[in-house]
Formats: C-alpha cells, sequence, structure tokens
C-alpha cells in the first residue's frame, strides 16, 4: 500500500511538471508578439529511484536568450540611433538651407545677370530697379537662410534636451529593474532589462554588461557611468551660457560630467553633431559667403559712380565681422531708395558709362569666397552640396545600420523568438502528458480504493 | 537556423514595405519627370545641375543685353545713316553752290535748304532711345552730345558689355567719330557749307566741300563699325541660342529622369510590390494556426 501511496505522489508529481510545460507554452504563445520577449522553456528532470519513487520534476522556467546577442543588439541600437538621427537632421537642414523659393546660387546669378542687362543701357530706370530688387531677393535670402539655419539648430537642441530625459527615465527603469532582479530572477524583468538597455544605447550610445552580480552596468563612451547596479545617474541638458545650446551632463548626486564631446553613437550624439558640426559648419559658410559678397562688391561699388557721378557709396551696408553676417546682411538704404545711386558708371565718366558694372559682373567668376578659392555662386552651390552630400552618406549609414539590425533581430528570433507551431506541439504534448498523468492518477487511486475497501 | 512564424510575417511586412517605399519613389520620379530635386539624392548631380541653370540664367541675361544693344545700335545706324544722307546731299548743294553761274539769291535759297538739312543732321545726331538716353554721345549720354552750332558735348567712351561667357564686346559709336578727332567736325562743316551759300561765299563753299569730302568718309566709317558691332551682336547672339541648348541638354542630363528609365523602374518596382504582398498573403496564411 505504502508503494501505491508513491505512485500517487509520483503522478501528482507528474501531472503537476506537465501542466506547468502546459503554462510555459501558453504564456509563450500569448507573448507572440510582445516586442523583447524571449521564449521560456521548463526543463523536466527525471527523479532517481524509478520505478517505486521515481518520477519526474521541474525547475522554474527558464528564458532563452544569448547575452552576447543582446550586447551586439545594443551596440548596433547606438549605431543606428546615431546613424538615423543624424539623417534625418541633415535632410531637415538640407530643407532649410536649399529653401523652398529659388536657390541662392540662382538669386547669385540673377543678381549678375540682371547688372549684365543694365550695363547695356545704364540708365534705364527699369533695369536698374531690376537690378536692385535681385539683389534685394538675395539679401533676402540669405537673410531667411540664416533663420532657418538658426531655427533647425535650435530644433537639434530640442531634440537632444528630449532625448536627455528619455535617457533619464530609461537609465532610471534599469536600475529598478536591477533591483527586482535583485529580490527575484524573472526572464520577464531580464527581457525588460534588455529591451531598456537597448533603447537606452540607441538613444547616448555607451556599452552595458552583466556584472557576476547579475547587475547590469551601462557606461557611455569617456567612460561616464549611467547605471551602477541599482544606481542610475542622470543625463541632463543644461544650456551653455556661451552657446545658448544645450551641453549634456551626467548628474550623479552632486557630481556632474559633461559629456557633450564624447558621445560618439545613439541619436543623442546624432543630433549634437548635426547641431554643432553639419549645422554650425552650414551658419558658418552662410555668414562667410554674405560676407564675401558684401565686401567684395562694396569694394567695386563704392569705387564707381552712380548717374550723379558720385562714388563711395556701398551696395550693402558695411557688416561688422564675419559672425553673424548671414543675419546682418542689409542693401543699404540710400541705394536701395534710389536706383539711380546703383554705381554703374567709372569714377569721372558720364552716366551711361557702365564701367562699374561690368566690374561688378566680373566679380561673378573671380575667386573672392572661401578664402579666396570660390566664386559666390560656386559657394553657394557648395553650402547646400556639403549638407546633400551628408544626408547622402548618412542615408547610406542609416541603410546599413538598418540591415545589420535586422539581421541581428532575425538572429535574436531564431534563438528568443516565439513560433506558435512550435508551442502548439509542445501544448499538445504536455496536454497529452497531463491527460495520462490524470489516467494514472485515476487508476493507482482505484487501486487504492479496492485495497482500502477490501480490508 | 531556426525561422518563427511571426519573424516571418515580420520580414515579409518589412519587404512589403520596402517594396512600396520603391514604388512611390519610381511614381515620384516618373510623374515629376526629375529623378534630383535635392542636394541629398545626387549631391554631383544636383549641383552640376545648378551650374547649368545658373549659366542658363547669365546666358539669358545676356541675351536681355544684346537685345537692348541691338536696339541701341540700330537707332545708331539709324541716325548715321540720316547724317551720311545728308551729308551727300550737302556735297551735292556745295557742287551747286559753287558753280560760277549762280548768283547770291541762287546760293542764298541753297544755303536756306543747308540750314535745314544741317538742323535735320543736328536732331539726327542728338537721337535718343526710347529711355531717353543719346545714342552718339560716347559715355556723357544723359546730355544732348551736339549742340546748336553741331559743336560735341560728349565723350569717346565706347560702351563695351559682356555677350558671351568670358566674351566682352565694344557695342557703340561715340559722337567723337563725327568730330576732328576722326577728321572733320562734321556737323560743324555741314553749317560752314550752310553759311557759305548764304553769305554767298565761293571760297567758303569750296573749304566746306573738301571737308564734306573727308565727313561723309567719316560717317560711313562710323556707320561700318556700327553695322559690324550689329552683325557681330547677331552672331554672338546665335551662338548664345546653341550655348542654351546644350546647358538644357546639361541640366537635363544631370537632374531630369529619362522616361524610358522612370517607366520601366516603375513597372518593375510594381512587380516587386504584387509579389511581396503575394509572399505576404502566402506567409500568413501558412502561419496562422490551423482550426
Amino acid at each position: 500500500m505504502s508503494d501505491l501511496l508513491s505512485l500517487l505522489g509520483l503522478g501528482s508529481a507528474g501531472l503537476l511538471a506537465q501542466r506547468s510545460g502546459v503554462a510555459v507554452a501558453t504564456n509563450n504563445a500569448a507573448n507572440v508578439n510582445t516586442v523583447g520577449y524571449s521564449r521560456q522553456r521548463v526543463d523536466l528532470h527525471a527523479e532517481i529511484g524509478a520505478p517505486e519513487v521515481g518520477g519526474v520534476s521541474t525547475g522554474n522556467p527558464h528564458r532563452i536568450a544569448d547575452d552576447l546577442l543582446a550586447n551586439r543588439e545594443r551596440d548596433a541600437a547606438g549605431d543606428l540611433g546615431l546613424s538615423k538621427a543624424v539623417s534625418q537632421s541633415l535632410l531637415d537642414l538640407e530643407q532649410s538651407v536649399a529653401g523652398t523659393g529659388p536657390t541662392l546660387d540662382q538669386q547669385i546669378a540673377n543678381v549678375f545677370g540682371r547688372l549684365n542687362t543694365a550695363s547695356a543701357t545704364p540708365l534705364d530706370d527699369n533695369l536698374r530697379s531690376a537690378a536692385l530688387t535681385a539683389a534685394r531677393d538675395l539679401v533676402s535670402g540669405i537673410n531667411q537662410r540664416a533663420a532657418a539655419t538658426q531655427a533647425i539648430r535650435s530644433e537639434f537642441d530640442a531634440r537632444v534636451r528630449d532625448a536627455a530625459k528619455t535617457a533619464t527615465g530609461l537609465a532610471a527603469d534599469l536600475a529598478k529593474t536591477n533591483d527586482a532582479l535583485q529580490a527575484k530572477d524573472d526572464p520577464v524583468l531580464r527581457d525588460r532589462r534588455d529591451q531598456d538597455a537597448k533603447q537606452l544605447a540607441a538613444i547616448v550610445g555607451g556599452s552595458a554588461r552583466i556584472d557576476p552580480d547579475g547587475q547590469m552596468r551601462f557606461v557611455l563612451e569617456g567612460g561616464a557611468v549611467l547605471v551602477d547596479g541599482t544606481r542610475a545617474a542622470q543625463v541632463q541638458a543644461t544650456t551653455d551660457p556661451t552657446t545658448h545650446f544645450a551641453k549634456v551632463e551626467i548628474v550623479d548626486g552632486t557630481a556632474r560630467r559633461d559629456v557633450t564631446g564624447n558621445l560618439q553613437r545613439g541619436e543623442m550624439a546624432g543630433y549634437l553633431q548635426a547641431r554643432d558640426q553639419d549645422g554650425a559648419q552650414a551658419a558658418n559658410s552662410l555668414d562667410q559667403l554674405a560676407s564675401d559678397l558684401a565686401t567684395s562688391v562694396n569694394a567695386i561699388h563704392s569705387a564707381n559712380a552712380g548717374t550723379d557721378g558720385v562714388t563711395g557709396r556701398n551696395l550693402f551696408t558695411p557688416l561688422a565681422g564675419v559672425a553673424g553676417a548671414a543675419a546682418a546682411l542689409r542693401l543699404d538704404p540710400t541705394v536701395a531708395a534710389d536706383p539711380r545711386k546703383l554705381a554703374l558708371a567709372g569714377p569721372g565718366a558720364g552716366a551711361g558709362d557702365n564701367a562699374g558694372a561690368r566690374a561688378l559682373v566680373a566679380l561673378k567668376d573671380s575667386r573672392i569666397a572661401a578664402g579666396g578659392t570660390r566664386t559666390l555662386g560656386d559657394a553657394a552651390i557648395d553650402l547646400v552640396q556639403v549638407i546633400g552630400t551628408g544626408a547622402a552618406r548618412a542615408k547610406d549609414d542609416s541603410a546599413r545600420d538598418t540591415a545589420l539590425t535586422d539581421s541581428l533581430a532575425t538572429l535574436r528570433n531564431s534563438v528568443s523568438g516565439v513560433d506558435l507551431d512550435e508551442e502548439l506541439a509542445n501544448l499538445s504534448r504536455f496536454q497529452h502528458a497531463s491527460e495520462a498523468m490524470t489516467k494514472f492518477v485515476s487508476t493507482v487511486d482505484s487501486l487504492l480504493g479496492s485495497i482500502i475497501n477490501g480490508l | 537556423m531556426r525561422i518563427t512564424g511571426s519573424h516571418l510575417i515580420d520580414l515579409a511586412t518589412t519587404a512589403t514595405s520596402r517594396a512600396q517605399e520603391r514604388v512611390a519613389d519610381a511614381a515620384g520620379v516618373l510623374s515629376s519627370g526629375k529623378r534630383v530635386e535635392l542636394a541629398s539624392q545626387d549631391p554631383t548631380a544636383w549641383a552640376a545641375g545648378r551650374r547649368a541653370a545658373d549659366r542658363a540664367a547669365l546666358s539669358s541675361a545676356r541675351g536681355d543685353a544684346i537685345d537692348a544693344t541691338r536696339t541701341r545700335l540700330s537707332e545708331t545706324d539709324r541716325a548715321l545713316g540720316t547724317i551720311g544722307g545728308i551729308v551727300e546731299t550737302a556735297r551735292s548743294l556745295a557742287i551747286q553752290g559753287a558753280n560760277d553761274t549762280l548768283d547770291a539769291t541762287a546760293r542764298a535759297a541753297l544755303g536756306n535748304q543747308m540750314q535745314q538739312l544741317f538742323r535735320e543732321a543736328l536732331g539726327a545726331a542728338n537721337t535718343q532711345t526710347s529711355d531717353g538716353e543719346y545714342v552718339l554721345a560716347g559715355s556723357r549720354s544723359d546730355v544732348a552730345p551736339f549742340d546748336a552750332a553741331g559743336a560735341y558735348a560728349g565723350d569717346a567712351g565706347v560702351r563695351t558689355v559682356e555677350t558671351a561667357e568670358g566674351v566682352t564686346q565694344s557695342l557703340s559709336v561715340p559722337g567723337s567719330a563725327l568730330t576732328a578727332a576722326a577728321g572733320v567736325d562734321v556737323l560743324p562743316a555741314l553749317s560752314a557749307l550752310a553759311t557759305a551759300l548764304s553769305t554767298n561765299n565761293p571760297a567758303g563753299i569750296q573749304a566746306a566741300l573738301a571737308s564734306l569730302d573727308t565727313a561723309g568718309k567719316q560717317v560711313s566709317r562710323a556707320r561700318g563699325d556700327g553695322g559690324s558691332s550689329l552683325a557681330a551682336l547677331d552672331s554672338v547672339d546665335q551662338a548664345r541660342s546653341g550655348f542654351e541648348v546644350q546647358l538644357a541638354k546639361q541640366l537635363q542630363a544631370a537632374v531630369d529622369a529619362d522616361p524610358i528609365a522612370a517607366a520601366s523602374e516603375f513597372a518593375r518596382s510594381s512587380q516587386v510590390l504584387e509579389g511581396a504582398q503575394s509572399v505576404a498573403v502566402r506567409v500568413i496564411s501558412l502561419v496562422r494556426p490551423r482550426q
């Protein structure tokens, strides 16, 4: 009778084990669409001492995941975050600098074209007005692009600030998950931690490792520790009083560390690159173009004369310097108000002379921009082409990083992904075993009943 | 490699999405006719297109300058033609007036006729364009170049205009061509003849006749210069038209879509999309749990 009772215990343990298998298969199937979920498996272990006291036992379900692969996914997320942010930002920058109307090079060509036409009949007020209108349009185009470039750099700055907030939240979540894992090693918590770390890497780059105590440590490029076990630092975007843009600091208690120049990967690095490198370069190039234009044109214009024979007038209001030139560029109000003051005549020549106009027109072919290496038109084309080249490269980088991420996702899915067919087969297997165990317990119970009733 | 059903669906969805992007791109190119609209689409081609477009814009502006110059040269030619005709007539009158058989009254009548011709010549020499510019004034073209006596108040300034890339041409005839600097003072010579005729001065008539011979050659030379300029202008304008056609081709090659290639790409991408959609439907039906 004692043997039968052991068999009943064996049957009961078997029933529990198979039901555990059913539960895990059902849980896997339920999470088939859960992002970051790793399928779980329950392992059955035969007990020693069969057939009298053997049977089956099961431990906690464990997740099927590859930590090395998770590391590679985090790295790839950082690269993809960077290339996507750069790609999108440069497209935005390109649209801001290119503008929606005529391009800058087109406006420059229009100014020189109108001046050349006016040079044929310098006393024609309509043609003088047309040349002035073209110059006014060019000034307006440069002013608008300066404003648009500043606005898009501010937008990149806002993206940096938003990313800092998101990163702080994710770091805090990651530390909390580390804490929860200390209390209970739950596969779902591990999935969540991997997912948080991947999202964090997509934003700030960096790398994560799991220490022997099972705690994850997240370190940024340059060595700043963002998450150390249950402790999370904050990613703060504080306004730099010099640039008025945000600098990125890692704040841990009272300790602050500026990591703005250290971030190499992740979308935050992409926005910083767009703001501080590409955006700044575009703004500087625009300023240089405006300064070169004003300086060279004024030099010619002031040396020549209007129809009144007066020399010494500038076409553009003189600029204080290169910095901020694009925003400050203006037509000289005296000339702007009176087309006859446009200096198309040579000094001392008659009103119908066009030496001044010819000298101005000749500027279009002179290498007076970009340190004397480019014409004004070429410099305007270069301004957009450089951004376009960067955007095209970033798009290629993004496509490459997307392909790598997709490939890693495929690998991860092959290891950790839930397959409904597989889970249904497991469910069926455990269900049949469970039914068999139920039948077995029922039979033993019946035998026990017969014995007890026969006593 | 273990491939899960959900991953198969992801792959099919991604493939369909990319195929849709490709169709959208191809449709955009086909409908707009533009392969490159932004620098980021093809930086080199975009820049080449911009340079071609800018050169075309400058060339078109040169066309406007050429038109304005042609008008001015035509006005100049007309004025010189008028003056040349008057000089010829004046020579005839001078020969007629130099005839010993003519008495003072007859010479006075010729003198009156000559005065009238002088005024006509003066008017022609002070011809203005529609914008009020005096065509024979050199660079001082905002004031009448010849005074009532026919003395020249303009200068020898010749207007130079850029007519093609790297090409500038002198495209005006200054009134100084009608002054002693180029031979004789043409208008004063006409005036002198009128005076000689009116005052019955045969010696003066003879002197004027000699001057008019030179004046006739001067006017012809000036007119020839203007005509050469006009011919050169026509030639350069014709070359400009051809140049702009070349630039249009360069622009087209850089940024425009090849219609056949665009249509082929659209057809290909549509087929790819249809294939991706079929695969997606098949994959979804394959991995759907059976009843």
